[in-house]
């Protein structure tokens, strides 16, 4: 148990995606205007990272080391994603999701998060684990970017920072604050 | 008059990296130098001229999300063949371009911008294509340069102060692309009110 939560915990925190490498911050100013597009994009990132990860780890064995490695993780995921727009196409209520999709398959962060499980993860589990923690850490960095915009709403900045540029501030102190976890150097 | 306003509004007003913040990964991991910088834009230019063209020959057959998703795959498909060649090159290829040509084929800078601009007439796409190739070469250019400088306190071999560790890491990195975003934005307001101002006076003339 101890060691699942190792693993979870490491995937979340100190290696986190967004906040160590910034992959993924590309849908900052897109996905948090509103509430159900969040919600929408973190339940859609997270089931896609899921199911990729354990397709790029199975197929892994055969892929790694290849310069055709990547053109099978972006299938698998192009699969997924095909998957879930006809499942959910036919859904009532599922807007929201369905615009999430293109978004998603431009998403870097789905395929690193694969291609991490591929080199670092020794079982399916652990795969499996890996890409739930980077999931939800990329999710937990994105709501707390989001609940920091909200509060920017009433503060006045510089005509010049105000929005996005203030927006990367915040991300910059939480990469700080999150580099904290896996130790700081400067070389 | 009308092609002048239409790259200045994808090149300067939708600017890939500075005002979508599309792109972000590669920019921050690999623009570390002007060199890496201009080398990134380049292959992002490239990139997105192919893929714009695939967004625009098929847009009939593939709709909406469909289309963004094989604009993922035939992106994805031409990193495969450039790390192919990086890999061929070996020691002649620039260190660490071939770990960052995954992420320079998927994101945001490329695919959402060929689904958002690029299901359009052919001749259309391929200017749309350059415009966002150039504005994103040009933004990480400018990036690469700062970074270089503050990070090494050298550029292209001028040493001008003492190296600033801080600059090098991902953070440093977020605060030189939010202080280029701010700069960008201020830059651009300046132009639109002195536009206004010069279309006003034509107006009442």
């Amino acid at each position: 148990m101890t060691e699942f939560l190792t693993v979870f915990a490491l995937a979340a925190l100190s290696g986190n995606i967004l906040l160590t490498k910034t992959v993924g911050a590309d849908w900052l100013e897109t996905v948090w205007r509103d509430r159900r597009m969040s919600m929408a994009f973190c339940l859609t990132l997270i089931v896609t990272s899921v199911a990729a990860s354990a397709g790029a780890y199975l197929v892994g064995g055969f892929t790694e080391g290849h310069s055709y490695a990547v053109l099978v993780y972006a299938v698998i995921i192009a699969v997924i994603l095909c998957l879930l727009r006809f499942g959910l196409s036919s859904m009532k209520g599922m807007e929201d999701v369905l615009k999430i999709i293109p978004v998603l398959a431009a998403d870097s962060a789905v395929l690193m998060i694969a291609m991490n499980c591929v080199s670092e993860c020794e079982t399916l589990t652990d795969a499996l684990l890996y890409s739930l923690g980077a999931s939800v850490g990329l999710c937990f960095a994105l709501a707390t970017l989001a609940a920091a915009a909200q509060k920017m709403k009433f503060s006045a900045p510089p005509k010049a920072f105000g929005g996005l540029p203030l927006l990367i501030v915040t991300l910059a102190i939480l990469a700080m604050a999150f580099s904290a976890f896996g130790g700081i150097s400067f070389e | 008059m009308a092609d002048k306003f239409s790259f200045k509004r994808r090149f300067l007003d939708e600017n890939t990296l500075l005002v979508s913040f599309l792109g972000v990964y590669p920019a921050i991991v690999f623009a570390t130098s002007a060199v890496n910088g201009a080398l990134l834009g380049a292959s992002v230019l490239l990139l997105s001229a192919a893929v714009f063209m695939f967004a625009s020959l098929t847009r009939r057959y593939l709709k909406n999300q469909l289309s963004a998703v094989m604009c993922g795959v035939f992106s994805a498909l031409l990193s495969a063949v450039a790390i192919f060649v990086v890999g061929k090159l070996g020691a002649s290829a620039p260190e660490g371009f071939g770990a960052v040509l995954p992420f320079a084929g998927i994101n945001g800078a490329v695919v959402c911008s060929a689904y958002k601009y690029g299901r359009v007439p052919a001749k259309e796409a391929f200017s749309a294509s350059l415009a966002n190739g150039y504005g994103y070469g040009f933004a990480v250019l400018l990036f690469g340069c700062i970074r270089e400088l503050l990070a090494s306190g050298a550029l292209f071999g001028f040493k001008f102060f003492e190296p600033l560790g801080f600059f090098s890491t991902t953070y440093g990195a977020l605060l030189i692309l939010a202080c280029l975003a701010a700069t960008f934005a201020a830059v651009m307001n300046k132009a639109n009110e002195y536009e206004d101002d010069e279309n006003g006076e034509g107006e009442k003339e």
